[in-house]
């Protein structure tokens, strides 16, 4: 895939029976834009895959449960204050930040229904990784000061991850040793600046997971969010001990970006390939007979979602 | 009597006491890497009078910390002590119906952790399971394009005990951004139900229950 191809989903509706295509489109191109993602994964589960289809059955002896310390990254580029589709709950513009800062809102609150002992630090990128609030802490008063004062900070034209990986591989030590695991989720949101990162991982530093959202423009001749995309893919494989997801999110729709958020709850020690983890759908029945019938994907037209203003 | 641990407690002007430590039974649970083995104990207080007679004591059971995910001390109901025993005579029955518990417990575990493997069937990979003790199991799922979380909370009387439902909404927050929840305690439910029927009528209740929930969230967002 050349870094000059762009999907097709990428491109506006006009109407409302076009916007069926884009679903179509988006469904099938993210499988484009995930495909590389596929191929490469060197996924520890990887050779029972290849031996077995379809996936795995969900076996609770075969998987850890150790709590987790979260580190929650956003990107501090003013590309974070652009617009998202819908507007607010009181007709205001919404920002991709404002839907990122609810989005964090509800993986954080929802989380902790789910194990109260998770704890999570914030922190940013600009051109490097900036610490925000760095004791992992699951005091709500704390979580919701430091995500309520996530801003931008400026332009950046570059982004190099090797710190953030560095500091990552460096707290997983001190998680570990406590009986945790380390998890960093990076919310991006450059359309023309590719992240680098370090050209070789050792092992011994492939000690936490590696989770990425990606928010970003259409694809004009002035960027290239596929190229960045390709990039975060990249740096997943390269350093992520456990499976790493990764969504891409340029629908500017916020049930959108809560959906794939909510996606990123997923238990590193307990996922299942990326490709494989779809909410089901309740409105389709299912019952046990039938259960092969497989994943089915969400309509994404809809009902906007009610949001703080 | 192996194991017994005793200790006399002194105190000016107030009778002393003579505190036994018996150990019961010990629990024997894999927790994957380790395993996890605690005593259950009976506490015994005698309190020691001017002449000696047989004084009915004071009687406790101690379960550690960690067993509390398996088995609920509560739910061991102390045999009667009857006038002139000792603890050797007490004993054997209590220890009888405790291994009888902590048998039930594990038998529990197990089908929990079969009902969570279940799951799997009809709503997809979970989010997140307690692999140890099987007492939690969250998935996330939708109804069309409402998206939203089941935290399943399974007790130590599984299945006896029908398991707690909370919803969380993926798309309604409150005024300080906590998605909208609600929980569900009472829906169509029988212990004698093969596991794969308890996962269809769960899944079924909480299709039906997917509509109401939804209006109930925009209901909340209406009156914030």
């Amino acid at each position: 895939m050349s870094g000059n191809e762009y999907p097709a989903e990428y491109t506006t509706p006009s109407s409302s029976s076009s916007f069926q295509q884009k679903s179509q489109q988006q469904s099938s191109s993210s499988l484009h834009l995930h495909q590389q993602h596929h191929h490469h994964h060197h996924h520890q589960q990887a050779i029972e895959r290849e031996s077995v289809f379809p996936p795995l059955e969900y076996r609770l002896a075969q998987m850890g449960h150790c709590m987790e310390d979260i580190v929650i990254c956003v990107d501090a580029d003013a590309q974070i204050e652009a617009d998202m589709k819908v507007a607010g709950a009181n007709g205001r513009a919404l920002s991709r930040l404002d839907a990122v800062k609810q989005a964090i809102f509800l993986f954080v609150h929802a989380k902790l229904a789910i194990q109260s002992l998770h704890k999570f630090a914030f922190a940013g990128m600009g051109e490097d990784f900036f610490w925000l609030q760095p004791n992992f802490t699951s005091n709500m008063d704390i979580i919701n000061s430091s995500i309520r004062n996530l801003s931008s900070r400026g332009s950046f034209f570059r982004c190099d991850l090797s710190s953030l990986f560095h500091t990552a591989a460096s707290l997983a030590k001190r998680s570990q040793a406590q009986g945790r695991i380390l998890r960093v989720v990076l919310i991006y949101s450059r359309s023309s600046t590719i992240p680098t990162y370090p050209s070789k991982w050792p092992q011994t530093h492939k000690s936490f997971t590696f989770d990425a959202l990606y928010l970003h423009d259409k694809p004009t001749n002035e960027n290239c969010p596929q190229q960045v995309y390709d990039a975060l893919v990249e740096a997943l494989e390269r350093v992520s001990v456990y499976e790493g997801y990764i969504y891409e999110n340029g629908s500017h729709y916020t049930r959108i970006l809560f959906r794939q958020m909510s996606c990123l709850l997923a238990h590193p020690q307990q996922r299942c390939s990326q490709d494989d983890f779809v909410p089901k759908d309740l409105s389709k029945k299912n019952t046990f007979s039938d259960s092969n019938s497989g994943p089915v994907t969400l309509d994404d037209s809809g009902n906007a979602p009610k949001v703080i203003p | 009597m192996h194991g017994l641990e005793m200790c006399l407690i002194m105190v000016a002007d107030k009778p002393s006491e003579v505190k036994f430590a018996v150990p019961l039974f010990q629990v024997d649970y894999d927790l994957g890497t380790v395993r996890l083995q605690e005593v259950i104990h009976l506490q015994v207080i005698y309190k020691i009078g001017q002449s000696w007679n047989f004084s009915v004591p004071q009687l406790k059971l101690f379960t550690p910390h960690r067993v509390k995910e398996l088995f609920d001390v509560d739910d061991l109901k102390l045999p009667a002590w009857h006038d002139r025993m000792c603890i050797k005579e007490y004993l054997p029955s209590l220890i009888d119906r405790c291994k009888r518990q902590v048998q039930e417990a594990y038998t529990s575990a197990a089908l929990r952790k079969t009902f969570i493997e279940s799951l799997s069937v009809l709503f997809g990979h979970p989010i997140e399971a307690d692999t140890i003790y099987g007492r939690k199991v969250s998935v996330l799922t939708s109804s069309a394009t409402f998206i939203f979380l089941v935290h399943f909370g399974l007790g130590v009387q599984f299945p006896r005990e029908q398991p707690t439902l909370t919803f969380q909404s993926c798309l309604h927050f409150d005024n300080n951004g906590k998605p909208v929840m609600r929980l569900y305690k009472e829906y169509p439910w029988s212990p004698r139900w093969e596991t794969s029927e308890m996962v269809q009528r769960i899944f079924d209740f909480i299709a039906e229950e997917s509509a109401s929930f939804k209006s109930y969230c925009n209901d909340v967002l209406q009156n914030r």
